[in-house]
């Protein structure tokens, strides 16, 4: 690269390497602080640790009991999962596949599902699932999530189907195989990435969220991660050494997965984008 | 091309399959129709159908009583109950502007610095951009709370070095919307960034090599070539990022609960807190009402303007 040409890009250079820090520290102070004690916390945030002291690991997982709340996130998060791709795709295999006059609208209604403000009915939420005795359930959680990931998971799942060659369902068809064995044995091994991708977003959005536990569930045996560390959080003197370590045995699972599949995962999420 | 083959094959085959067809479809959309109508479609109606009922959280959705508009009298009103609201709907508002103004034009730049493949190391940086879409809001809270530690806090020793006073962040009510702001930016540009990059690689290079042909520099290029064949996506970027930033939570539950003095105190927290804490079901409802017409009202006012903008292009 000639002189000129590196001073040209400079500017742009420094600015991909600012933002690379910004957003590095928090992720390296959230590493550190795994590390170290409360105090330490305090006195050097930024500092490494000054030993590599496992201890509040041992604590979240013997004193906070964390494991039976890991446990707790891997129910919900599978069930969810599972669900939201077996629901998704028997919605968007007639949609996509079979020219249905109305099938462009019904799938434009649930398109629109991806942009509806759930948060905001929190209340009547609350109070339906308290009437549906759904409260203090992992299915009731369960069921909440896929209704919010349902239109997301459809649109991935109808723009994957859409372009399969007809004949894939037509000759088993002819053998007289049903509808939903057609979809579940031919169509749905096709679409492999359309099932990885609804698979990574939905665990992504369901590992980490603490909204909806908070709402439903109050007894501290079916807590998931996210709603036992926030309880961790200002009970007496909040030892925040353990606070970060839980912080970090949830993020560590989802950061593997990401690290492995980050190329697939950036390419869903520009899909996720992808509106015609 | 393709699509109008298969739609040909399709009505050919329709006549066989019509009605075994159509029960199939039926019975493979009830499950996802079904739930999205229970706990999305129903809780949403019902939100509408209580903002005009005195209801109390505590009793069933049976005991509301129809009180008219009286819920949104009360929410407006100039007692302690509307200026709390006035003020959870300014904050949420001033909320959605701050985190939808900085988190697109800086969602465009890194798209197009990491697009144009100026420095090596291309997929390191995307790995590095989008990782904190995995960290969970929760942890991204709680780790700004600490590095927002007044005085001798990370954040202020670091701009110290450059020569920046401390700054209040979370403590004083003039700055705390904005550090919970940062934060939020911190976590979603990563994947407005990816959205960004996924439209610029659909704009052909041709427009460009034309353009420089014609004399166009590259701010000319970026205003007439870029902006406007970024459209689509900038235009579902908005969308759904006001969507995210109207559903603020975490960070004001978990590190302000509102404050300072009111500051920080969004509407789905308000909303939280009339609707469960004090049980008034009626008023919270009609909070959240107002909210979502608002939401309505400024995406439909976005979808108005990038409509007029094609049409003038076109």
């Amino acid at each position: 690269m000639t002189p000129a040409g590196f001073l040209s890009r400079l500017p742009r250079w420094l600015v991909l390497l600012g933002w690379t820090v910004v957003v590095l520290l928090p992720l390296y102070a959230l590493v550190v602080s795994c590390f170290k004690t409360t105090q330490q916390i305090y006195a050097d945030p930024l500092g490494l640790p000054q030993n590599l002291s496992f201890d509040n690991f041992i604590n979240a997982w013997q004193r906070a009991d964390l494991g039976r709340n890991l446990i707790n996130s891997l129910i919900v998060t599978g069930g969810a999962v599972i669900v939201t791709i077996v629901v998704a795709a028997m919605a968007a295999y007639p949609l996509s596949r079979y020219g249905l006059k109305w099938g462009v609208w019904m799938l434009a209604l649930f398109l629109a599902g991806i942009m509806l403000p759930i948060r905001l009915a929190s209340v009547e939420l609350f109070t339906l699932m308290r009437d549906l005795e759904l409260l203090d359930s992992h299915l009731g959680l369960i069921s909440v999530y896929v209704a919010i990931r349902i239109p997301f998971a459809i649109f991935i799942f109808a723009n994957f189907m859409r372009v399969l060659p007809r004949e894939l369902e037509e000759a088993a068809r002819l053998d007289g195989a049903g509808e939903l064995r057609i979809l579940f044995s031919i169509i749905l091994p096709v679409v492999a990435p359309a099932v990885s991708i609804v698979a990574i977003f939905t665990t992504i959005a369901v590992w980490n969220d603490f909204f909806f536990p908070l709402i439903f569930i109050f007894d501290n045996n079916l807590k998931t991660v996210p709603l036992a560390i926030t309880g961790f959080v200002g009970q007496f003197r909040t030892d925040w050494g353990m606070v970060f370590a839980s912080l970090g045995i949830s993020l560590a699972p989802v950061l593997a997965m990401y690290l492995l599949l980050a190329r697939q995962i950036r390419e869903g999420a520009a899909a996720s984008g992808a509106v015609k | 091309m393709g699509a109008a083959t298969t739609t040909a094959t399709s009505s050919r085959t329709k006549n066989r399959m019509t009605n075994t067809q159509h029960r199939s479809a039926v019975f493979m959309l009830a499950p996802a129709t079904g739930l999205l109508a229970v706990f999305i479609i129903i809780p949403m109606l019902l939100t509408i159908w209580l903002s005009f009922q005195n209801w109390s959280t505590q009793t069933g959705f049976e005991t509301a009583t129809f009180v008219g508009v009286q819920n949104f009298i009360d929410i407006f009103a100039s007692n302690s109950v509307g200026r709390d609201f006035k003020a959870a709907l300014v904050n949420t508002a001033l909320y959605t502007v701050g985190s939808v103004a900085i988190i697109l034009p800086l969602s465009v730049l890194l798209g197009l610095l990491v697009h144009q493949k100026i420095a090596p190391g291309g997929v390191f940086l995307r790995t590095v951009l989008f990782s904190t879409y995995m960290v969970p809001m929760i942890a991204v809270a709680l780790v700004f709370s600490k590095l927002y530690s007044p005085t001798e806090g990370p954040l202020n020793q670091i701009l110290g070095w450059v020569g920046i006073p401390p700054q209040t962040w979370l403590s004083a009510p003039q700055t705390a919307l904005f550090a919970i702001v940062i934060l939020n930016v911190w976590q979603q540009v990563g994947y407005f960034t990816v959205l960004a990059v996924a439209g610029l690689t659909q704009i052909p290079d041709s427009l460009y090599e034309a353009a420089k042909i014609d004399g166009a520099n590259p701010i000319q290029r970026f205003f007439s070539i870029t902006l406007p064949l970024l459209g689509n996506t900038l235009l579902f970027s908005s969308v759904i990022a006001i969507i995210n930033a109207v559903q603020v939570f975490e960070p004001v539950a978990l590190i302000t609960q509102g404050g300072p003095v009111n500051a920080t105190n969004v509407l789905t927290y308000h909303i939280r807190r009339v609707g469960i804490e004090r049980a008034q079901g009626g008023l919270g409802s009609a909070m959240a009402v107002t909210l979502m017409l608002a939401l309505v009202v400024a995406i439909a006012l976005l979808f108005a303007f990038a409509r007029s903008r094609e049409t003038k292009s076109a």
